[in-house]
């Protein structure tokens, strides 16, 4: 019997060691990343005129609780939604003003307005996750038109193919708001981009709103369209190559907000 | 005949006199004076004497204040500008809150995570009524968890001083974080007032941000003579508070009555 309770005994502490070794090996498996700090993002923002990075401040909050696994769907698109919301208002504060005298009722001031009706906004978002940014746009500018434009990546090149899109007719005159969640290598947006092109949409009347985007795609958006603007919530040190993924990222934006991945079978899947 | 004619014609000449002379009293348009904005410089200099003062970026406020300001803009509009501005500035607020670092996980690994030091519940909003609860609506839908404090203050007509009506705190508030809210900031009275209640409630000086839409430098001086230590934060500064009546010029008129829909349509006095 002592034989017995020995061989147990071994096999249970085996068992333990085995569980502890393991666990500790999938966690020493994550890196740690570290975010850019102020004196790197100065120089990004030097290298490019057209981008604007939103103040620290503002975002650092909201976006670390969708970065998070834990986080819950709810709480996902909450945080979202402010975000976005954050990233639309800033993107209709550079759109051009006209001046004008109103009266209010003490008497007249200088109006300061923007220039263009709703109707002649167009928010143009890459499906599916571009999606997401409609609702708070369309509580920020009801009246605005909405273009869409579906790539998915394929599987086996990594390349964006072109699937659908559907845009306004008069799409040219408009002032377009761009919208998907992630830049990363910058194939899909660029892929966009030229097909607002082809419509006859000038560079100038383009502004592409992202929340979490790299050096590595900036780069690629600005040399080929060196007119448009682009406004980024935060720009995250790594692409990792091999999978091209942000890092730390979000993980794949259009599941966790639409909810089409549980959050136990979440591994990193990328845009 | 030629003698009727010149008596028609210098009557006419006189109907037509009269009417022109006429008109021009009737014309309000020359008693309406036309207000100029404060320039960068004067808003820099206000900055510099106010450190504990923020001023919203002009290209987010300026087309949506303009609209506000406007006499025509519908209650519709008038709402739905409101609540654009007034996240903003809840979102500016919260900007401003003390943060706590951590480290968390993302799906790729860990990163730093600097959040809010505070939950939800532990922020709570005072709402200077009636014109401040127009801040609840975006306010919860920023702050879920926020709890939501009330003063009542009216402006005594005849006197222009402010008088306390009603108060509804937590009972915890003093260990809360304050974002108190009214649209207008004009002598500071309320706003000075409602502050002190705040103070005998326990409630540190360093632990409120008060937002406000639209201010002028005279209740920005009073407030942060009183209270030097709470921090302000504005849509735009109007230059002028006209001494007779106490209202901000050119101002939004009376921004409850515009956001609550309760405007008399002969009134065009204005309270601020």
């Amino acid at each position: 019997m002592f034989k017995n309770l020995l061989r147990t005994g071994v096999t249970l502490s085996l068992f333990n060691t085995t569980y502890v070794l393991c666990k500790s090996n999938r966690d020493e498996k994550l890196p740690h990343y570290h975010f850019l700090n102020e004196q790197d993002l100065n120089k990004v923002l030097k290298k490019h005129q057209n981008l604007s990075i939103i103040d620290r401040s503002y975002t650092e909050h909201i976006l670390s609780i969708i970065r998070d696994v834990e986080t819950d769907t709810v709480e996902f698109r909450k945080n979202s939604d402010r975000l976005i919301r954050i990233l639309i208002e800033q993107a209709i504060s550079q759109i051009e003003k006209k001046k004008h005298i109103k009266q209010s009722p003490l008497g007249y001031y200088d109006a300061h307005e923007v220039k263009f009706e709703d109707e002649e906004i167009c928010f143009v978002s890459i499906l599916r996750s571009g999606n997401a940014f409609l609702f708070e746009g369309l509580k920020a500018v009801s009246g605005a038109s909405i273009g869409q434009i579906l790539i998915q990546r394929n599987e086996d090149t990594a390349l964006p193919s072109y699937l659908f899109q559907k845009l306004p007719a008069n799409i040219k005159d408009q002032q377009v708001i761009l919208m998907d969640p992630m830049l990363a290598t910058g194939n899909s947006a660029t892929l966009a981009l030229r097909i607002l092109k082809n419509q006859g949409v000038k560079q100038e009347n383009i502004t592409f709103l992202t929340l979490v985007s790299c050096e590595q795609g900036i780069e690629k958006l600005f040399r080929e369209f060196p007119k448009m603007k682009i406004i980024t919530a935060q720009v995250d040190p790594i692409l990792l190559k091999d999978f091209n993924y942000l890092a730390p990222g979000i993980g794949n934006f259009g599941d966790r907000y639409f909810g089409t991945v549980k959050r136990s079978q979440q591994s990193a899947q990328q845009q | 005949m030629f003698k009727n004619l010149t008596k028609l014609a210098c009557c006419l000449g006189l109907a037509k006199g009269v009417f022109v002379v006429c008109s021009q009293n009737v014309h309000s348009h020359d008693r309406l004076q036309h207000y100029n904005f404060l320039s960068e410089d004067e808003l820099h200099n206000l900055l510099k004497k106010h450190q504990n003062l923020s001023i919203l970026n002009r290209n987010q406020t300026e087309h949506i204040l303009s609209l506000m300001r406007e006499s025509n803009s519908d209650i519709v509009t008038f709402r739905k500008n409101a609540d654009r501005l007034i996240r903003i500035l809840m979102e500016q607020a919260l900007a401003q809150l003390q943060r706590k670092n951590s480290i968390k996980q993302s799906p790729l690994g860990f990163y730093d995570a600097n959040e809010v030091k505070f939950s939800d519940e532990e922020i709570c909003i005072v709402s200077i009524l009636r014109s401040g609860n127009a801040f609840l609506n975006e306010g919860l839908r920023v702050i879920q968890g926020a709890s939501i404090g009330q003063i009542l203050i009216q402006r005594n007509e005849e006197t222009s001083m402010p008088k306390y009506f009603f108060e509804k705190l937590p009972e915890n508030i003093q260990e809360q974080q304050i974002i108190m809210v009214d649209p207008m900031l004009g002598t500071g009275g309320s706003a000075s007032m409602a502050l002190k209640i705040l103070q005998n409630y326990g409630v540190k000086e360093e632990n409120i941000i008060f937002l406000t839409l639209v201010s002028c430098e005279q209740g920005l001086n009073k407030v942060f003579k009183e209270y030097p230590n709470i921090k302000i934060i504005t849509a735009q500064v109007d230059p002028i508070l006209i001494k007779e009546i106490n209202y901000l010029a050119p101002g939004i008129g009376d921004f409850g009555d515009r956001y609550f829909g309760t405007v008399k349509k002969h009134t065009r006095v204005v309270q601020v």
